[in-house]
């Protein structure tokens, strides 16, 4: 139901629920700070988590606030504070994309497969790789790459506008 | 006017001979016999010396059809050069000063003092290295010759700026270096250089070497050959030949190498045909592609181009005088100049070209002088090898379905591959001392055939990409060419496990816990009961503990009630193609599998449940450089993103607390994935680790079976440790993302359950979104009060929203 077409007795039903939800988490919160016996997990620290403690967990999923449209072709800037092993992956992926832009698009997959390779956590290269794929007339290699571009770059504002765009020309079968 | 001449003749033929007409003229009619056998012998003489002209001229027009058939099309038959993978340079990379200057040197770069460095030089520096880097013109990409200096700092490269203005070049990039080539059964290494971009020292030292009137006269001196024949008839024998350099390339090209008069006159023929028919320019350059140079073992030397490579180590482009002259001076006699064996002799006959060069007004007294005062100079003699000669001979055989074998011996291809030669170096050497070292220890594994010795094999990959970075097939290609990697068909044990674990998540978590109680199988008419590598006392185990510790009696366990038919759907989904037999010892790796078939299917866990396919060749290029095959990543979604992460953290433990623990005695304290396994009476050893950046496979085993006594975790593991210690530079260190759809819980250690209050032990442990833990603890019964609250609170959030 519409919000515009609420009656006053709903939006009251309405505020009473999110009252108790707000008490309910207050209640959540003081309990699991009083009673929890347990450790608490692993602080989400730069090194990795030994095998009967998983990794940390990733930033919420929430997209962040960020432009609404961006052009396509267009990269946003890197996170800051990459290693050194990721800048040149994205050095390498810059090199493919411009590729890419210039219509070698044989050229570019090879430079983009590379940035993957030296950096496998460099969303942008899959990304690239999938527009690529795309353009090759390949929906199925660019859905793959889509897909682990989403899994990398997903928390990141800058890339979710992107990323729905992309999926949806991969609908469309748009090139 | 005709008919009274006509009748004039027939009066005259019509009248009676006198007898005195009668004498004269039996006179004339012996004298008419005399005449008739001179003209005969004349016209007979010359019918001959028509026919001697004409089979002449008709011989000349063969030589010019068979120079212009050779010359026309293909001049040369050059193998193709098989390359590996380029080197990437990048700031911040674990890769030290040594290993830059040991790749540096494999690519020919020569180290200079002076700071003015030329493409393909380098100088030394205090905290690192100016480097020239050379013109790099791959198919398909091009990079400008650089000057950059590479700074290094605690084994790393701590900076990379531009010799020659501010800034960074960014990720610089090597030329990639040649591992191996497809000869012909001639087999003549060349490579084919261009007269126009060769510098002209290289040119004027042939000519002064071989033959310094060559732009003057029209392919015959003949002033050369009066002085050869003097010298030869001095002499009493063949001392000296007069060939001017299209003489010797007549010779070489179109005759056999005997010394007869009839081959010298051909010789004279076809250099005036190749003079009539070419230029001068045009002559010298298929002289300085043709000519012998040198002998690399089996192999020959043809050309300046493959002769600057074979003694200088870098390409004919960047020769000096010196090393021109010595070149030069070689031509007279490879092996009695050569610079290996005779090198007094070669330096005597080098100054003499150099002395000639100068005669002739191509070098300055100076330079001169410089030129004879410098050493040989040239790199150590080296027979022709192949690298990475399983890795070569895999690339092959996909190569001869593209190519006849014709082709690739003659048709000069590029062919660019991703093979990482340090890691396939060090892969080699992991292998060879693992294998030594367990005879050591073992001595009755020592055999003295060596076709029976203790093999192994190991393939190194980019579980991203599918690239195969490193092959070694067995531990010595010379005495046996099968390749253990990628044809051996051997069961792989328990590193087959994951994939009944992988099977069972829909339905199990990795908190869940399965019988360790040994029981019987019925399999057919017989019974078979499974038993664990080692006694384990617990009667049930977590299914993460169960695959830490590869345990069989739970893995079968989970294997029956996931279904032999799933696991073996779900194995073949990963890409073994083997036969699959629905018994229960299919759980514990009793089918076959390759090698390389193993490797790939564990790519899948390291890469996000994507299966790439093992890729070898990158592209194919013709000798212009024009691309005429590529390849690129080919993968498909085997299994979800969460299902993998959670098959990397099982396997995690593994190498943490399970059997493959010793990792970290050994010095590996990456954070790292990995499965070791053992096949019954320790016919095969295996370990399978990996990172995200990078998988390894280890196999040792005899060829014909027998037992080697040894665990995957004793034998195989140990030289997995060594490769990856080796190389630094391919691991970053970064353990995998969690992806979404995986969640985290605690859980009581004992159940695998939602914990109560009553739960002594608990742990966190990763489940798949879908399948947390609901169940409360059933061995703790008794409720915590408090999380009773907590989850009637959860419910009613829940409901809220329904």
């Amino acid at each position: 139901m519409p919000y515009t077409d609420c009656s006053t007795k709903q939006w009251l039903r309405l505020g009473k629920r999110f009252l108790c939800l707000f008490c309910m988490a207050a209640l959540l919160g003081g309990c699991s700070l009083l009673t929890s016996p347990y450790p608490g997990p692993r602080s989400p620290g730069g090194t990795p988590p030994p095998g009967s403690y998983p990794a940390p967990a990733p930033r919420p999923v929430t997209p962040e606030p960020g432009p609404a449209i961006t052009k396509p072709m267009e990269p946003p800037a890197p996170p800051a504070q990459a290693s050194p092993r990721a800048q040149a992956s994205l050095d390498i992926t810059e090199q493919g994309r411009r590729l890419l832009l210039g219509g070698q698009v044989e050229e570019a997959i090879s430079v983009l497969e590379r940035a993957t390779g030296m950096n496998p956590d460099n969303g942008e290269a899959f990304y690239w790789l999938a527009e690529a794929w795309l353009k090759k007339g390949n929906p199925s290699q660019a859905l793959e790459y889509h897909h682990q571009a989403w899994l990398r770059l997903r928390t990141r504002a800058a890339w979710g506008t992107r990323l729905r765009d992309q999926r949806e020309r991969m609908q469309r079968g748009d090139r | 006017m005709a008919p009274r001449s006509e009748s004039h003749s027939r009066k005259t033929r019509k009248k009676k001979p006198t007898p005195r007409a009668a004498r004269g003229a039996f006179k004339r009619k012996a004298n008419n016999a005399g005449f008739s056998w001179r003209r005969l012998t004349i016209k007979l003489v010359l019918w001959v010396l028509l026919a001697f002209v004409l089979a002449g001229g008709l011989y000349v027009w063969h030589l010019a059809d068979t120079i212009e058939s050779r010359f026309a099309g293909r001049r040369w038959s050059v193998p193709s050069r098989v390359y590996a993978d380029s080197m990437m340079l990048f700031a911040g990379q674990t890769y030290s000063q040594s290993q830059v200057l040991k790749s540096l040197k494999a690519l020919g770069y020569s180290q200079v003092k002076h700071s003015s460095l030329k493409p393909g030089q380098y100088r030394l520096r205090p905290q690192g290295i100016d480097l020239h880097l050379r013109q790099l013109a791959l198919p398909g990409h091009r990079r400008q010759a650089m000057a950059v200096h590479l700074a290094f700092k605690h084994g790393s490269i701590a900076g990379i700026s531009l010799l020659d203005g501010e800034g960074s070049p960014g990720v610089v990039e090597l030329e990639p270096q040649p591992v191996a080539q497809f000869f012909g059964p001639e087999r003549e290494s060349r490579i084919l250089v261009s007269l126009f971009h060769i510098p002209s020292h290289l040119a004027r030292a042939v000519l002064a070497a071989e033959d310094a009137d060559f732009y003057q006269h029209h392919g015959v001196d003949l002033f050369g050959i009066l002085r050869a024949l003097w010298v030869n008839l001095r002499a009493g024998g063949i001392r000296q030949g007069g060939s001017t350099i299209t003489q010797q390339l007549a010779k070489n090209y179109f005759l056999s190498p005997e010394r007869t008069i009839w081959r010298k006159l051909r010789e004279l023929i076809i250099a005036v045909l190749l003079e009539l028919k070419y230029n001068k320019d045009t002559i010298l350059e298929i002289y300085l592609n043709e000519v012998y140079l040198g002998q690399m073992g089996s192999v020959a030397v043809n050309g300046v181009g493959e002769a600057a490579q074979f003694y200088f180590g870098k390409p004919a482009e960047e020769l000096n005088a010196a090393e021109s002259a010595l070149l030069a001076a070689v031509i007279r006699g490879p092996n009695r100049y050569s610079p290996h064996r005779h090198a007094k002799l070669a330096k005597k006959r080098r100054d003499w070209v150099l002395a000639n060069m100068a005669k002739h007004g191509w070098l300055g007294a100076a330079a001169l002088k410089a030129a004879q005062s410098a050493p040989l100079g040239v790199v150590p003699y080296r027979k022709y090898h192949r690298q990475a000669p399983y890795f070569v001979d895999y690339v092959s055989r996909q190569l001869t379905e593209l190519y006849p074998k014709e082709a690739l011996a003659s048709l000069g291809f590029g062919i660019y591959t991703t093979l990482d030669l340090e890691v396939q170096e060090a892969a080699e050497k992991a292998l060879l001392n693992g294998l030594e070292r367990l005879e050591r220890a073992r001595p009755k594994l020592r055999v003295k055939d060596p076709a029976k010795r203790l093999q192994g094999a190991i393939i190194v990959m980019q579980p991203q990409t599918g690239n195969i970075l490193a092959m070694v097939g067995g531990r010595d290609y010379g005495l046996s060419q099968f390749n253990r990697a990628t044809q051996a068909a051997r069961q792989p044990g328990s590193t087959f496990k994951p994939f009944v674990y992988l099977a069972a998540l829909d339905e199990f978590t990795p908190a869940s816990t399965l019988s360790n109680e040994p029981r019987e199988y019925k399999v057919g008419a017989t019974k078979w009961r499974p038993e664990n590598y080692k006694p384990y006392p617990a009667t049930r185990v977590s299914v993460r503990t169960a695959l830490a510790l590869s345990l069989n009696i739970p893995t079968v366990d989970l294997a029956m009630q996931v279904g032999l038919d799933r696991v073996a759907a779900v194995a073949r989904g990963f890409g073994f193609t083997s036969p699959m037999q629905p018994y229960p010892s299919l759980a514990l790796g009793s089918l076959e599998v390759r090698p390389l078939e193993l490797a790939r299917a564990y790519c899948a866990f390291a890469a996000d449940g994507v299966l790439p396919y093992p890729l070898s060749l990158h592209k194919v290029a013709d000798e212009k450089g024009r691309i005429v095959h590529r390849r690129h990543v080919s993968k498909e979604s085997v299994t979800t993103p969460g299902k993998a992460y959670i098959m990397d953290s099982l396997l995690r433990s593994a190498v943490l607390s399970g059997t493959g623990r010793g990792l970290g005695r050994l010095g590996v304290n990456l954070p790292m994935a990995g499965k070791t396994g053992t096949t019954n009476d320790y016919r095969d050893a295996w370990f399978v680790g990996y990172t995200p950046d990078i998988l390894a496979l280890v196999w040792v085993g005899f060829d014909d079976n027998r037992s080697t006594g040894y665990s995957g975790g004793s034998a195989a593991l140990p030289i997995w440790a060594e490769l990856i210690k080796a190389i630094p530079w391919r691991t970053s260190g970064a353990w995998f993302r969690q992806p979404p759809g995986v969640i985290k819980a605690w859980v009581c250690a004992a159940s695998g359950q939602a914990p109560t209050s009553g739960c002594p032990q608990l742990v966190e442990e990763l489940f798949l979104e879908s399948r947390p833990p609901r169940e409360p603890c059933q061995l703790h019964g008794s409720r915590n009060p408090a999380s009773e609250v907590m989850r009637s609170i959860g419910d009613a959030i829940h409901g809220l929203f329904n």
